[in-house]
């Protein structure tokens, strides 16, 4: 059977939720969605998990899976709870897709529905499940390119040395035990690299209170948002990278430059 | 009332055993006889039975891997581990530890919960986070309410201090954020509550010790760290609640106080504070004092925490041992970290004025020791010699219990390399002088953390610590049970699915310690009551004036007394609601128990003249003709005198709960049956 763009589009703006702006007006909510699936309501205001108030949760059957983290992954088929945003407007029986967020994870699995639409036909599903994979990429760009925004200096290169610093260490199970990483610049996308190398300080602990921040030995290459990093009131005195995402392959240099514009 | 209802329990406590031949108790109370192969019986049956030769008692212990089964792949170190119990209903619990959002997303962090006295684990994404984890983070309830409190260093953003409450971690969201301290550097936020009245309405006051690490001398403060921040009613207010810092060391420091600030708060509104003072030296061997701090009222004056002054100096804050090495900063013992961040405090639940301490330095006796020591003046002064000395130690834990046993746990590192192993030692006294050890685990050495927990609730402890996840019974002496895959017998972790090896790691543990209940007391004495069994009614005689309990195999009902419906529909197993009728709770505790007598998740209320208990069965405990293999147990809550008790009762299946059942039941009539 064949449908019509104009149908599809109808389609996807009613299921998806795609604008005439030109921006998907789910897209925030899709790619938040760690697990977003069809599913048929099999009974409101009850529970897989154990929960003694269920009037916001329902038991719903995982019938397609759209998108999901790795750990939903094999629930296609399966029971699990859903707490509901709004759970007037959901009925025994319906079909319909589901943006979630992880909630719960033992004796059952337990999500928090962000939003819902009610199903499309089965014909339409393979273009629903391309709007989702489309838009977890777009958002997935957005993200990078907010690292990007808030970055005060962008470079390229390679490490070249890596030694402790010389800021005093503290008495807290937490001291970062400061390193300093020296980059030598081969491009820079933003801001100023005078004299060819940035020295930059990255958290030498594997403490917990440290865990996400990149760590850097010699021979390293790749791009490095930095910014300013304060500890309380103190100011570092070099720049850092907070987030996995604050070290980017060379490969994407391009991507960024496009986004630091 | 409830002098009685402890004398009658506790008599049920003391069982006294000697080999093979019934004998008479030792301790308080009644006692009961039992026959020793009773006890080998139930222990062979799975029950986690274990007679204490130390106070001749008979006690439960159970020891949990807390790791969901859904978990089963994960390998990281869940380690320095804290836990919270709910005071009025104990079966619902809140742990913690450096564990991930099982997702991978970044905006929250996971919290343990269990809805079953700790039989059970769920990980729950209600803590706020950058990074998908937390910093540190401690955890405590109100004693009534119901209402968590929680401190975290929030997980990416190094060391900036929220804290945290909800209503409801069982159900609810996301934790209300009361604090967010993101222009300071904060350590080690750690949670003490309690519920006090104030004009006929209950109040939460809430202590957070903590270290103000942005006030050391080196970055610019004063170098008194040492802090509390604290609401004197944190339960409804819009944050921030009340919560203001306070800092509570009076004295100069060398530097700063070490990380550990430890609270306990006692109902008459007496409450502690213990610390190390880094007093002179550098690190790794910094000297230190371990200071006491008091206040007799909450901290609700104008100078909160000056109650006791020490005598050398007349200033707040008793000195308990000065001078003493603290090694930290770098130091390690075996595999984990030591900083300075071992000291412990509990008081005494009935007598304010007792109060335990724990700290650990390296002494004559070895590196890094442990010492116990007790004040029973409310801290003015101590023991001068330690009640406990334990070298190679580390992670101190101390609770009082309701009849005043003192539980200290903590962690010994034994062997030497590359075979040293951590033992996870519970010891128990009442005097002080003389201890019963309890090992509850003997695991290969690795990093545990900066801290774990313990604590009491009535007669009860309960606690959680790090270990290393090698499923090998020969590891755990009193038992385990793991939720995630693992195979004993080949002592290998497997994933879910049960199809590939699993890398071992360093994973949270519950335990508990519990006296004896009504299901464990009919299995090993003659001292429980058989009901009549009539269809539709429970039928209990009593002879003469006596404590009646009562352990009634759910099979057996469904034979008799009850039509129990099968599986059809909606939820399978679904929900069981009991019905009892012309029964008084107040009379007669009521519980459904499991086929080893552990605590199930289930409601109750009151219906009418009586009440409905309401469960939902296991999977693996299933069978549609007869639910399975649970118990009906009643207690009654003082002697009853001689009559027959009889009460209507019936069973209603729904695939729903119990407050969703009944509801739909007062609108519609009848739900299914």
């Amino acid at each position: 059977m064949k449908t019509s763009a104009a149908l599809v589009a109808a389609l996807v703006t009613g299921v998806l939720g795609v604008g005439s702006c030109g921006r998907d007006v789910r897209a925030e909510l899709t790619s938040d969605s760690e697990f977003t699936f069809i599913g048929t309501v099999v009974l409101p205001r009850s529970a897989t998990i154990d929960a003694e108030d269920v009037s916001r949760l329902a038991i719903v059957r995982v019938d397609d899976i759209l998108y999901s983290v790795p750990l939903y992954r094999d629930l296609k088929g399966g029971q699990i709870t859903v707490q509901l945003r709004e759970p007037d407007r959901v009925k025994e029986g319906e079909q319909r897709v589901f943006y979630t967020r992880g909630w719960h994870l033992g004796d059952g699995i337990g999500v928090v529905e962000l939003d819902s639409k009610p199903a499309p036909p089965a014909s339409q599903v393979q273009t629903l499940r391309s709007d989702v994979e489309r838009s977890r990429q777009q958002q997935t760009e957005a993200q990078l390119a907010e690292r990007v925004r808030t970055a005060e200096l962008i470079v390229s290169g390679r490490v070249t040395a890596v030694r402790p610093s010389t800021i005093p260490r503290g008495a807290s199970e937490h001291d970062p035990d400061w390193q300093e990483a020296d980059i030598q610049v081969a491009n820079v996308i933003r801001g100023t690299a005078s004299g060819g190398t940035v020295t930059i300080l990255f958290p030498g602990t594997d403490d917990v209170a440290w865990v996400g921040w990149p760590k850097y030995r010699e021979g390293m290459e790749g791009i490095w948002l930095l910014r300013s990093y304060s500890m309380g009131r103190e100011r570092l005195p070099r720049v850092v990278t907070m987030q996995a995402a604050d070290f980017r392959a060379r490969s994407e240099e391009a991507l960024v430059r496009r986004l630091a514009r | 009332m409830i002098g009685n209802r402890i004398a009658v329990l506790f008599a049920a406590t003391c069982v006294a055993v000697s080999s093979g031949t019934p004998s008479r108790a030792l301790c308080q109370g009644d006692s009961i006889r039992i026959d020793r192969r009773l006890l080998d019986a139930a222990v062979r049956q799975g029950l986690t039975l274990r007679f204490d030769a130390f106070f001749s008692w008979i006690e439960k212990i159970t020891v949990i891997n807390m790791i969901p089964r859904e978990q089963s792949t994960e390998t990281v170190r869940d380690a320095e581990t804290n836990l919270a119990v709910m005071p009025g209903n104990t079966s619902r619990m809140v742990g913690t530890a450096f564990t991930p959002n099982p997702t991978g997303s970044l905006t929250t962090a996971p919290v343990y919960v269990s809805t079953d006295g700790g039989n059970r684990w769920a990980l729950r994404n209600i803590v706020p986070s950058a990074n998908g984890s937390t910093g540190d983070i401690s955890v405590d309830f109100a004693t009534r309410g119901g209402t968590l409190y929680t401190g975290i260093l929030k997980g990416g953003l190094g060391l900036r201090m929220s804290l945290l409450r909800t209503s409801d971690p069982f159900t609810g969201g996301t934790m209300t954020t009361l604090t967010d301290d993101s222009l300071r550097a904060l350590d080690q936020p750690f949670a003490s509550a309690i519920t006090t009245t104030v004009g006929g309405s209950d109040v939460d006051r809430v202590y957070f010790g903590f270290n103000a690490f942005d006030q050391r001398s080196t970055a610019g403060g004063n170098g008194r760290t040492a802090s509390s921040e604290f609401s004197l009613d944190a339960r409804t207010a819009a944050a921030p609640a009340g919560f203001a810092a306070q800092v509570i060391e009076a004295r100069n420091t060398a530097q700063q106080d070490m990380p550990p600030i430890r609270h306990a708060v006692h109902s008459s509104g007496v409450l502690y504070g213990i610390f190390y003072r880094w007093a002179s030296g550098n690190t790794p061997s910094a000297v230190c004092d371990v200071i006491v701090v008091r206040d007799n009222n909450f901290a609700s004056g104008a100078t909160p925490f000056t109650s006791v002054n020490d005598p050398s100096d007349a200033v707040a804050g008793r000195i308990v041992v000065s001078g003493r090495t603290v090694p930290a900063f770098p130091a390690s013992l075996g595999l984990n970290r030591l900083v300075a961040s071992n000291v412990a405090i509990a008081v005494h639940p009935t007598n304010a004025g007792h109060v335990w301490i724990a700290w650990a330095d390296s002494d004559a006796t070895s590196f890094y020791t442990l010492h116990v020591r007790r004040s029973t003046d409310s801290a003015a002064t101590w023991s001068a010699n330690d009640l406990l000395t334990i070298p190679n130690a580390t992670n101190p834990a101390l609770a009082v219990n309701s009849n005043g046993v003192v539980a200290f746990l903590y962690q010994r590192l034994t062997g030497t390399a590359p075979n040293r192993r951590w033992a996870t030692h519970v010891q128990r006294t009442t005097s002080g002088t003389s201890w019963s050890d309890l090992i509850l685990a003997n695991t290969p050495d690795s990093f545990l953390g900066d801290y774990l927990d313990l604590i009491s609730v009535g007669r009860n402890f309960y606690g959680t610590f790090p270990a290393w996840n090698r499923p090998d019974m020969a590891n755990f002496p009193q038992g385990v049970k793991y939720q995630r895959t693992a195979n004993f017998t080949t002592n290998v972790l497997r994933d879910t699915l049960n199809t590939v090896n699993v890398n071992e790691s360093v994973d949270p543990f519950f335990f508990k310690i519990e006296s004896l209940r009504v299901f464990d007391i009919c299995l090993l004495t003659r001292l429980c009551t058989e009901p009549v069994l009539e269809p539709g009614r429970l039928i209990i005689p009593v002879d003469t004036l006596t404590p009646v309990r009562v352990s009634d195999p759910i099979p057996k009902n469904c034979l008799v007394k009850w039509n129990c419906p099968g599986c059809e529909g909606g939820l399978c197993p679904g929900f069981y609601h009991i019905f009892l009728d012309d029964i008084d709770p107040a009379v007669w505790n009521v519980e459904i128990v499991g086929r080893t007598g552990e605590t199930l998740p289930q409601q109750q209320q009151r219906v009418g003249n009586g009440i409905v208990v309401s469960f939902r069965p296991r999977r693996d405990n299933y069978r549609p003709r007869d639910i399975g293999d649970y118990y009906l147990t009643l207690e009654s809550t003082r002697p009853m005198p001689k009559g027959r008790y009889t009460f209507g009762t019936r069973v209603e299946r729904s695939p729903y709960p119990q407050s969703e059942h009944l509801r739909r039941r007062g609108a519609g009539g009848n739900a299914k049956k």
